[in-house]
């Protein structure tokens, strides 16, 4: 164990760690120390861990704490070199610890991670790719985030947690082996079977036979079968000693291996075969062709025509094999006590060489399970160390540095490979594997090195650098500076157009055309400084600049800003489209297009993982690869155009980080070219990456999604007991994931609900899914998950479920509430009914009741007015009297003259006719007035006729003739033609008439001089109004008050019903009845009655 | 028919007037039919004798107004008073005021011509005591102031003494004045004188 003779001042820290994709340098002595990190650490802190397998150095850069840890290769692995990862951190993440080799990318999971325990016993794959692990802590389902576990606690319950063994069968069943409580066969999570296991036995290896039938090896030493209901006890031959591992053959055979060679058991369970070895076998493995490979000591063992071939391992681990993992028949994985190496051998030797270890690993990892699930991850079981992944890099790196050693200009070299211009200083080549071929140290100027910004090979294979405030040219070996005394500023980039011109871009807007014999042909001036150059096949030129795109040709530039498109930032890189379009990337501002002289955007918003784009470079397959901060994104061109055309809301882009081998973008310089291969070489932060897009690893394993459990009540269970939800839940919670184990932190998912949702919710990364208070009804749940490549589930991960109704949700409950309410309804209508007829009866009552109070009092009415009119009358009884003695006193008075001319001797007849005949008129006469009384004084019903009120007051005024002239009062009438009629009772208003003008004759009986009464007949809109008026004395003050109520009266004798009683007439008539001083004296009476049109 | 004469008939009506008129002029009366109070007024001639069937309403001057204007003018025609309505108050007041009769209308022939016969002997015997009072109003018209101090002083019962004490004069003077009085006044003896100047009323 390394010990850390530094260390001080530095805690070892349990957190989690980035992923880093560094590696160290060797060194044969010291070399986990450290000394080389590529970092510029002035004063490292170093402290060695508890747990030994982690050397932790941190330093305070640039402002920040940065950490580095130390990965500490295993013993055996320093004999051939270590590379001592330095991983670089730039803060916490969380995700597990990421370690990084060359060529793989490691992951170690630990019971810090939720592993159960950390001895991972077995590792199995189902077919959709759940993986299992066996552990001492109990068995643990494992999606690349999070371990589901069953154990003593868990449902199903396991009978044991101390699990040795794993295994699957055909059927896809999973056979777990308990230390000493008997097998479990578990199908979709559920226990089916438990088979107990001979007495007094311990399972250490488990294996399902082709046909079906359970093996175990026991801790006695035994190998039993299960046969039907019995076990049978494989061992009936002599033991060749103490076995170690099971592997089946065909045809329900059995290979076990043995401390002397291999066994192989027929399907009864008897020996049937030994190839003896030298060495122990504790390892057995078969590859995909289905050969037996066997871990014999330190070597290796390939059963192939019934002989055992052995291998030896160059250079040999320091320990036995413990695991092992056939790729094909050159390449294997092997697992030892310290470690984890890939072997490879040359077709037909006998000697596998160690092509890499794994050094990332912590010390002692003790390998022993290996798996390789369906994406070619390597998973490896250790025997207490926890669970590792190791992911083959995908993108090769080269001058992989850690620290800030930008590759800050990259073109292809001529003599083969790439030149890249790294931390500004040097220049390196790199082959296409990523060796360093030649170094290239630019000169000093002022003491300090040149710096190169930009690169360019030239059509004459020169290599043109592009510096501050000069360009270099290489011509061959020879290094000079061009003698442009041109006081440039710094170069920006690079290009050469199609006769053989070289442009020269500065960070300050200049441009200059150096011609191919080395002289200066033209100068522009672009506003705002040059990021970027391109030339254009048709011979013009495009210069991209700060929200700026300049196109030059023949001399001319015309200029694009803003109103035609181009986003507000630096346009880092030109790309010429296929279809004459260009592609801008620019830094900030995304993915713009150019096109027919306006630009489209696509950036963040539409599905672009980063806005800050250096480079974009095309493939063959149609697709873009653009540098960016974060990482290296790809995205099919036909996706962008089918956005740009609106055809899609957005891109379903892939991006390559730090899981893939991608570090961030060199600090935005656009560096990076096609090679003439078709490779794309970018720059990072930490050097150069190749990647060959054709053969570009992505992974094709479509993810299967699943389901996992339903929650509701805070209680998760199993999709199958969830097809029934109970009512009222308010949160319902779908817990799902995928076996997508390369990257699962940038798995996808995207889920809806039949039956709620309209459309799929792209929900990110999380697993799972709440809903809240779901009306009863039927839903399917669909799930779909996204590997980190784009790919999408081939079907989505369904679950129909009902979510029950309450009891008053259920239809009949409904229906029978329906009915109660109805019926309750009809009940309270009902009675209501009952209520409104019998109270409508009580009204009806009320009304006929008063109906004939009303009668009643009408008919009192009706003789009350009668009784005024009898009053009226004997009022007015000696005018009448005199109006009726009048004539009979001339009838009396004729015939008596008759009667004496008669009895004279001759008398006239002549005379005694004038006198007949006039006694007849004056009978007449009589009968007139008595016709008239006695119609004003008879009692009658109410009836209402047309009357016009002249009409009336003239046949009025005989009844009173008498009174008026026994008076002396004169009457002036004055009423218009046109007085309209009114409709009333003829007697009544008669009435009201006689009473007026009998009171106004009485009412002027004391006066001396004249005595007039004039009565006046007037006309306003929907009325006519009548006015009495006399000169008399006329109203005292505290008369006139209550001149109208009953029994008031001024007159001796009088009852003082008169004006009571006109009052009620004229107000029954819908009229009014008012009483005033007169103007030049005594009284006015106004009759206002509503109208009628007249007739 | 015991007595005729003239009758004065006012009356408004106009078919009653000339009923009336007919009626009486049947019976041998004299009418003179007006048809208000003021067209009799006009052509009223005390010195006329008659009486007057009057209408106690009328419009204009009434019958009662038309009866006190008439006694205002010192006329003792005697009135009749027709009426349609005669009530009680009215009737007394007319009575007070002098008059024959109030008659209720219609009236019967027999009454009627009652109460004319007897306004006209009324009249009559007015017209004849109004023709011997105005004899002795001459007379006394003819008597010297002192004579007709000794005429009051006689009438009032006084002796000869008695007067020519009152008088200042002498008992003789006295006696030569009875003499000229008692021839002046047609008076035979005091007792005479007594009874003339009852008639003549207080001087």
């Amino acid at each position: 164990m390394p010990t850390a003779d530094f260390a001080e001042g530095l805690t070892h820290r349990t957190g989690r760690w980035n992923r880093g994709t560094g590696r160290g340098a060797r060194d044969p002595d010291h070399g986990w120390l450290g000394q080389r990190t590529h970092v510029r650490v002035d004063d490292p802190l170093v402290v060695q861990t508890p747990i030994g397998a982690r050397v932790w150095a941190g330093t305070a850069a640039r402002g920040r704490f940065r950490r580095y840890a130390l990965g500490v290769g295993c013993l055996p692995c320093r004999a051939v070199g270590l590379w001592c990862s330095v991983i670089a951190l730039t803060g916490v993440a969380g995700s597990q610890e990421h370690l990084a080799g060359a060529g793989f990318d490691v992951t170690v999971w630990s019971i810090a991670e939720g592993l159960p325990q950390g001895s991972v016993n077995g590792i199995v794959q189902t077919d959709g790719g759940e993986l299992w692990l066996a552990t001492f802590g109990g068995l643990s389902s494992f999606d690349g985030v999070r371990f589901r576990n069953l154990d003593l606690d868990s449902s199903p319950r396991l009978p044991s947690q101390r699990l040795t063994a794993l295994a699957l069968d055909r059927a896809g069943d999973l056979w777990i082996a308990t230390q000493t409580d008997g097998l479990i066969r578990l199908r979709a999570g559920r226990v089916i079977d438990a088979l107990p296991v001979p007495r007094q036995t311990e399972v250490l290896s488990l294996a399902i036979d082709d046909r079906g039938r359970p093996w175990i090896q026991a801790s006695a030493g035994g190998i039993y079968c299960r046969e039907g209901d019995a076990w049978t006890d494989a061992m009936r031959a002599a033991s060749p000693g103490r076995y170690s591992g099971l592997c089946p053959g065909p045809e329900g055979t059995m290979w076990a291996a043995s401390e002397r060679g291999l066994v192989r058991f027929d399907s009864a369970g008897t020996l049937v075969q030994h190839l003896e070895t030298s060495s122990a076998v504790f390892c057995l493995a078969q590859d995909a062709a289905g050969r037996l490979w066997a871990g014999v000591g330190k070597g290796l063992g390939l059963v192939a025509n019934g002989e055992l071939k052995s291998f030896t391992i160059d250079p040999p681990p320091i320990s036995t094999v413990s695991a092992l993992l056939p790729v094909d028949e050159n390449h294997l994985w092997v697992g030892t006590a310290a470690g984890l190496c890939q072997l490879a051998r040359e077709p037909g030797q006998s000697v596998f060489r160690v092509e890499s270890r794994v050094d990332q690993l912590p010390s002692d990892f003790g390998v022993r399970w290996l798996l390789r699930d369906r994406e070619s991850n390597v998973w490896a079981g250790s025997q207490d160390k926890g669970l590792a992944r190791l992911r083959p890099h995908w993108v090769r790196g080269f001058s992989i540095d850690r620290g800030a050693r930008p590759a800050s200009a990259l073109t292809a070299a001529a003599e083969g490979g790439t030149w890249m211009a790294r931390d500004c200083t040097l220049l390196e080549r790199f082959d296409d594997r990523g060796a360093n071929l030649e170094r290239l140290d630019l000169p000093l100027e002022a003491g300090k090195p040149l710096c190169a910004f930009a690169l360019l090979l030239d059509s004459r294979k020169r290599l043109w650098i592009g510096s501050q405030g000069c360009v270099l040219r290489r011509e061959g070996t020879r290094l000079e500076r061009l003698g442009l005394d041109l006081a440039l500023g710094r170069v920006t980039d690079l290009a050469e157009d199609a006769v053989g011109g070289i442009w020269i871009a500065t960070a300050d807007g200049t441009l200059r055309q150096f011609g191919p014999e080395d002289t200066l042909q033209a100068t522009f001036l672009i506003e705002g400084g040059i990021d970027s150059l391109s030339p254009a096949p048709d011979g013009s030129l495009w210069v991209g600049g700060a929200g700026r795109l300049v196109r030059l040709q023949g001399g001319q530039l015309s200029s694009f800003g803003s109103d035609h498109g181009i986003p507000q930032a630096n346009v880092r890189d030109i790309l010429h489209d296929e279809d004459g379009g260009l592609w801008l990337a620019t830094y900030g501002g995304g993915l713009a297009r150019f096109q027919g002289g306006t630009a489209a955007t696509i950036t963040r918003a539409q599905g672009l993982p980063n806005a800050s784009l250096t480079r974009v470079l095309s493939d063959a397959q149609g697709r873009l690869w653009i540098m960016s901060n974060a990482g290296l994104i790809v995205v099919p061109r036909v996706e962008l155009l089918a956005v740009l055309a609106g055809r899609r809301t957005g891109v379903d882009a892939v991006l390559l980080g730090p899981e893939a081998g991608v570090s961030e973008a060199n600090h935005g310089a656009p560096a990076g070219f096609k090679a003439p291969d078709g490779a794309l070489v970018f720059g990072t932060v930490h050097g150069g990456l190749r990647i060959d897009p054709a053969e570009f690893p992505f992974n094709r394993v479509r993810p299967v999604p699943r389901i996992e459990t339903v929650a509701w009540d805070e209680s998760p269970r199993p999709p199958d007991a969830a097809r029934r939800v109970p009512p009222q839940i308010r949160r319902l919670r779908f817990d799902y994931t995928t076996f997508a184990l390369s990257v699962p932190a940038q798995v996808r998912f995207r889920h809806r609900l039949l039956g709620f949702d309209a459309r799929w919710i792209d929900i990110g990364q999380v697993r799972s899914a709440e809903y809240s208070t779901l009306p009863p009804g039927e839903y399917t749940f669909e799930v779909e998950a996204r590997n980190e490549h784009g790919l999408w589930s081939a079907e989505p991960a369904r679950l129909a479920f009902t979510v029950l109704p309450a009891w008053w949700q259920v239809l009949w409950v409904q229906g029978l509430l329906f009915a109660v309410l109805l019926g309750g309804l009809l009940l309270l209508h009902n009675r209501r009914v009952a209520a409104v007829r019998r109270r409508g009866e009580l009204l009806l009552s009320a009304v006929e009741g008063r109906r004939s109070a009303e009668s009643r009092e009408w008919q009192l009415r009706e003789q009350l007015l009668h009784i005024g009119r009898v009053t009226t009358a004997g009022e007015l009884a000696s005018s009448l009297a005199h109006e009726v003695n009048q004539p009979l006193a001339a009838i009396v008075a004729n015939a008596s003259a008759a009667r004496r001319k008669l009895s004279q001797p001759a008398p006239d007849p002549e005379e005694l006719r004038e006198i007949l005949g006039d006694i007849a008129a004056q009978g007449e006469r009589a009968s007139e007035v008595i016709r008239r009384l006695r119609e004003f004084i008879r009692k009658h019903e109410t009836v209402r006729e047309e009357l016009s009120i002249a009409q009336l007051l003239r046949a009025t005024l005989p009844l009173l003739r008498r009174e008026l002239e026994q008076h002396g009062v004169q009457v002036e009438l004055q009423l218009p033609e046109d007085l309209p009629c009114v409709s009333a009772d003829r007697i009544q208003l008669q009435q009201v008439l006689v009473n007026l003008i009998h009171n106004a004759c009485e009412s002027l009986s004391g006066v001396r001089g004249d005595r007039r009464l004039h009565i006046q007949g007037r006309t306003s809109p929907g009325m006519v109004a009548l006015q009495v008026r006399d000169n008399g004395p006329g109203l005292s003050p505290e008369v006139a008050g209550r001149l109208f109520q009953p029994y008031v009266t001024t007159k001796p004798g009088g009852m003082g019903l008169g004006l009571a009683i006109c009052r009620t007439i004229v107000e029954n008539h819908g009229g009014r009845l008012s009483a005033a001083p007169a103007p030049e004296g005594g009284a006015v009476f106004t009759i206002e009655l509503p109208t009628r049109p007249n007739p | 028919m015991t007595h005729v004469g003239n009758v004065f008939l006012v009356d408004d009506d106009e078919a009653l007037r000339r009923a009336t008129t007919r009626q009486l002029a049947a019976c041998g009366h004299t009418v003179i039919a007006y048809a208000s109070a003021e067209e009799f007024l006009k052509h009223f001639d005390p010195a006329k004798p008659g009486c007057v069937l009057l209408d106690l309403r009328m419009p204009g001057t009434s019958g009662l107004e038309l009866q006190r204007m008439l006694r205002e003018r010192g006329s003792c025609i005697p009135i009749v008073f027709l009426t349609g309505h005669a009530d009680v108050p009215t009737t007394v007041f007319a009575m007070k005021e002098g008059a024959m009769d109030v008659l209720e209308k219609p009236v019967s022939e027999s009454q009627l011509l009652a109460a004319l016969q007897r306004a006209l002997e009324r009249d009559a015997l007015l017209r004849r005591e109004q023709g011997d009072r105005a004899e002795l109003e001459r007379r006394f018209a003819s008597l010297t102031p002192r004579e007709r101090e000794v005429f009051r002083a006689l009438s009032l019962g006084a002796r000869n003494k008695q007067a020519a004490q009152e008088m200042g004069i002498t008992e003789r003077t006295v006696k030569l004045h009875r003499a000229h009085v008692l021839s002046k006044m047609g008076a035979a003896t005091l007792a005479d004188l007594g009874r003339i100047a009852e008639r003549l009323g207080p001087r």
